[in-house]
């Protein structure tokens, strides 16, 4: 027999108190009397008749030494030793939306949860447990622990997250620790089960009928008299269900319809009287199932500005038929004459010469820039060879799509490379196309006339120019602002933004920029409308995204059961929570002794 | 000793009372007690010289002419008895609320007084373990006095051994008497084989049993070291109801075990609790008990 707690015997400490009160008691009060000629009888009598009167006298004393030792016992928690020791315990635990489902109670996260908590319980002293959170990315919430305190504590605040999980970035991680722990169990506690190579302990939690209905998405076409936003709702329960839908536009309930969905399919449901200049839409379910969270969708409807654009130059069709293209422009052509001074414009583009103080408030694309400009210093002339592209670039998306070995330039200014730039393309000697940041500013630069070049005339141009443009006016949020719980969002700011807040839904306010260039948002668990604040010194821009669950993967509660067979993969390796103990045996010993106790107290032995 | 209740009330109904006619013994000298033998009351049996408290008024004053001498006659239906009262005076009769050597002295000054009033002789014996002091044969009401002081002055002292004490006390002789012993019968060496004496020497005998209230109803409880007041190993336990319970069970045998005895021996035995007034002793327990009766 083993102990599971054997600090559980300090507990025994108490036997010599007990001892010592009882030598303390032990101290009688005297009473002088005539004669003990008829109490030395009485004893004699009783002695005589309990052969072990002797005993008797502490009879009290040995039940509750009795009681004592065997509570130590109980506390020291004995158990049989069937399995090796000295385990190191791997547990994955799954933190994804669909572990929030309640068809197990009191949630299928809590579950797990105790079921962690009951291995635990069953760890010996010298072992020790690695806790994984598995969600979108898998964190390690204790490494290495004995400590079954900490591990209770960290466990109790684990909580499951909005996202999907990455169990194979959880595995390929405990494959590499495997190779240097020894004796490692590895367990995992998802809703779904995985087929493995390994022989893990797979503990599937989740019911048979899972009854859940989720709103898939939520899009809008925009139209002069309004929008027509589109739901998809899907039934992911083993019945056809007549769901409750209601329509939200700016926190005001639109409509509600109730739609018949079959088992396992999907209807799509369409709200026309969006009225004009909502900003917000939410599609929501009104039945309660197993799984709240993909009860709920959101839209955010922005009527988007139209850039402002300067285009200072003498004149260059080509540039302006590129720039042209795109339509949510607004250009404005000029002189450099009129040009110096002229402010609020999102984007800038110097075609020929550069004025002396580079405007602050957008971003900059320059074509042949001349010497005046403090930007630039201007060394001499060259003859390009032939063009490469600086494979070290962190701007070559702009050359997406674009055959640069197409290009010739018969002429080139030798420009120093500024500290906020880097060469996208050179010819091995001397840059021909630098770009780079200065703050939120976004800079271009060319220096070479376009029209010293057979760029103009080749197919690739537009696609450069658009996307430099792309690159010069980015959209604050990529993806028309729909992202999915767990992923990381790009925040573009405004070229002169000076800071930029991100507002969670439940309205906590996390600052994201400076330093420029801004961050990715990763904290996008929670679920809702999240607003992009952008400071610009003189006025506060709002912009808006949406975080949703990601239905596909978690919303169907069944999904990746029939994947392995239940458990299986856990036979015969050695159960913990199996282990037999023997605490309950002393403690039920105990009460009785102390029933005794009380019993032989009350006879007056 | 506390002050003797013995008011002029209570001696007058002494007074009324004589020595029950069960405590007639067989032979003796004078006295106011019948014999067992049949004849006159006024038959004349012997003379005696006459010794101070005698009653005078039974001086044969033809004798005195004739002899200068007094003489006392002697009527064979009124014999002298001589009664001796043995007194426990052990440590052990020091104790009790009420106390018990109190209501043993009292008890002894009473026989002492009825037994003078009844023109007996009587002797006062104290014991521990062995006799330790003795008043010895003294009759006519005068010597009740110094009876009284006598026992008022007795300490408590000692263990007890009352068969040792008894059975060397010398002056008892084969005439017969009565001897009523007052004891707590916590006596060592028990007290069968001195009672067996008493009635070897044609002593009529009675047994005042006296316990205090504590003895008979413990009073305390939880553990307590009982010193023993006379000097017995003291004795360690843990007073709970049951143990009482069997305490008590052991002084009702004790009692039943002494009764038994005296009853088969022919002996009166009258347990008392000290907390009995005495008046309730003499007027009811010896009374009922037909040891002391009306007189004549």
């Amino acid at each position: 027999m083993k102990f599971l707690n054997p600090w559980g015997f300090l507990f025994a400490l108490l036997i010599p108190g007990v001892i010592i009160l009882y030598l303390l008691k032990q101290q009688h009060e005297e009473v002088k009397i005539s004669s003990t000629f008829l109490w030395e009888k009485t004893l004699e009598d009783m002695e005589s008749s309990v052969p072990w009167q002797k005993f008797r006298k502490n009879i009290l004393l040995f039940l509750e030494l009795l009681a004592i030792a065997l509570v130590s016992l109980a506390i020291a928690r004995p158990y049989q030793a069937q399995q090796r020791t000295g385990l190191n315990y791997i547990v994955l635990l799954d933190t994804s939306a669909s572990m929030q489902a309640e068809d197990v109670k009191p949630s299928r996260f809590e579950k797990a949860k105790a079921e962690v908590a009951k291995l635990i319980d069953g760890m010996l002293p010298d072992e020790r447990m690695t806790i994984i959170g598995v969600g979108s990315r898998p964190s390690i919430v204790v490494n290495q622990t004995s400590d079954k305190g900490i591990l209770r504590g960290e466990l109790n605040k684990m909580k499951a997250g909005n996202g999907q999980s990455d169990m194979q970035e959880a595995l390929s991680f405990v494959m590499g620790q495997l190779k240097s722990l020894q004796d490692a169990q590895v367990y995992i506690f998802s809703d779904r089960g995985y087929s493995l190579d390994q022989e893990f302990f797979q503990s599937v939690i989740s019911t048979e009928k899972p009854r859940n209905y989720a709103v898939t998405g939520v899009s809008a076409a925009q139209r002069p008299e309004g929008s027509i936003v589109l739901s998809p709702i899907a039934n992911y329960s083993q019945e056809t269900a007549k769901i409750t839908v209601e329509c939200l536009a700016d926190g005001q309930t639109i409509d509600v319809r109730e739609v018949t969905v079959e088992a396992g399919q999907t209807a799509n449901v369409y709200w026309n009287n969006i009225p004009p200049g909502a900003s917000q839409v939410e599609v929501h379910i009104m039945d309660r199932d197993d799984l709240l969270l993909d009860n709920r969708g959101w839209l955010v409807l922005e009527e988007r500005q139209p850039n402002r654009v300067l285009m200072v130059t003498d004149r260059n069709v080509f540039l302006e038929k590129a720039i042209q293209l795109r339509e949510d422009l607004d250009l404005v052509k000029t002189t450099y004459q009129q040009a110096e001074g002229m402010k609020g414009f999102q984007l800038y583009i110097f075609d020929g010469a550069v004025p002396e103080t580079l405007p602050e408030d957008g971003s900059i694309i320059i074509f042949n820039p001349d010497s005046k400009g403090e930007l630039i210093e201007i060394q001499g002339e060259f003859r390009p060879g032939r063009i490469q592209i600086n494979g070290q670039s962190s701007y070559l998306h702009i050359l997406d799509y674009v055959q640069i070995e197409e290009f010739h330039i018969a002429k080139a200014s030798i420009v120093e490379m500024p500290p906020w730039g880097e060469a996208v393309l050179t010819d091995g000697t001397h840059p021909l196309m630098i770009a780079g940041e200065r703050g939120s500013q976004r800079i271009a630069l060319f220096p070479f006339d376009l029209h010293n070049t057979d760029l103009p005339l080749k197919t690739d141009f537009p696609i450069l120019i658009q996307n430099l443009l792309s690159w010069m006016l980015p959209q604050v949020v990529d993806r028309d602002g729909r992202f999915l719980s767990g992923e990381e969002v790009d925040i573009h700011p405004l070229p002169h933004a000076q800071a930029v807040y991100v507002i969670t839904p439940k309205g906590e306010r996390i600052k994201l920029a400076p330093p420029f260039p801004a961050a990715p948002f990763s904290e996008t668990d929670e679920i809702g409308i999240y607003t992009v604040e952008q400071d610009l010194g003189e006025e506060l821009v709002r912009g808006a995204f949406t975080i949703q669950v990601p239905t596909h993967s978690e919303s169907d509660l069944l999904a990746g059961q029939e994947e392995i067979e239940l458990n299986k993969a856990g036979e015969g390796r050695d159960n913990p929570a199996g282990r037999k103990e023997f605490w309950p045996y002393f403690i039920w010993a105990a009460f009785l002794f102390i029933l005794a106790e009380w019993w032989v107290y009350q006879r007056g032995y | 000793m506390p002050q003797t209740p013995f008011d002029s009330e209570f001696l007058k109904k002494l007074d009324r009372l004589a020595l029950s006619s069960r405590m007639v013994v067989k032979g003796g000298t004078g006295g106011n007690r019948k014999s067992r033998h049949k004849g006159s009351s006024v038959e004349f049996s012997d003379f005696r010289e006459y010794v101070h408290g005698d009653d005078f008024r039974r001086i044969d004053w033809n004798a005195y002419g004739r002899f200068e001498r007094l003489f006392i006659k002697l009527f064979m239906e009124e014999q002298e008895t001589l009664v001796t009262i043995f007194l426990d005076c052990s440590k052990s009769m020091d104790f009790g609320q009420p106390h018990k050597g109190n209501l043993a002295k009292q008890l002894a000054a009473v026989f002492a007084y009825l037994a003078l009033a009844n023109f007996d002789r009587v002797s006062l014996v104290s014991l521990n373990q062995r006799v330790q002091s003795q008043l010895p044969g003294f009759s006519g009401k005068q010597g009740f006095w110094k009876a009284l002081k006598f026992i008022e002055d007795l300490p408590y002292q000692g263990k007890t051994s009352l068969n040792r004490a008894i059975q060397s006390y010398p002056a008892l002789g084969f005439g017969g008497g009565i001897s009523i012993i007052l004891t707590d019968l916590f006596s060592a060496d028990g007290y069968r084989e001195a009672l067996k004496y008493l009635q070897y020497h044609k002593q009529e005998v009675t047994l005042i049993h006296i316990l205090s209230p504590e003895e008979l109803d413990p009073p305390w409880s939880g553990s307590i070291r009982l010193l023993d007041s006379e000097g017995e190993k003291p004795c360690e336990l843990t007073l709970t109801p049951q143990v009482i319970k069997r305490y008590k069970q052991v002084v009702e045998r004790f009692i039943r075990e002494n009764r038994e005895f005296c009853h088969n021996r022919g002996i009166h035995y009258v347990p008392v609790s000290s907390d009995v007034s005495l008046d309730k002793v003499v007027f009811e327990n010896l009374f009922q008990m037909g040891l002391i009766s009306n007189r004549g």
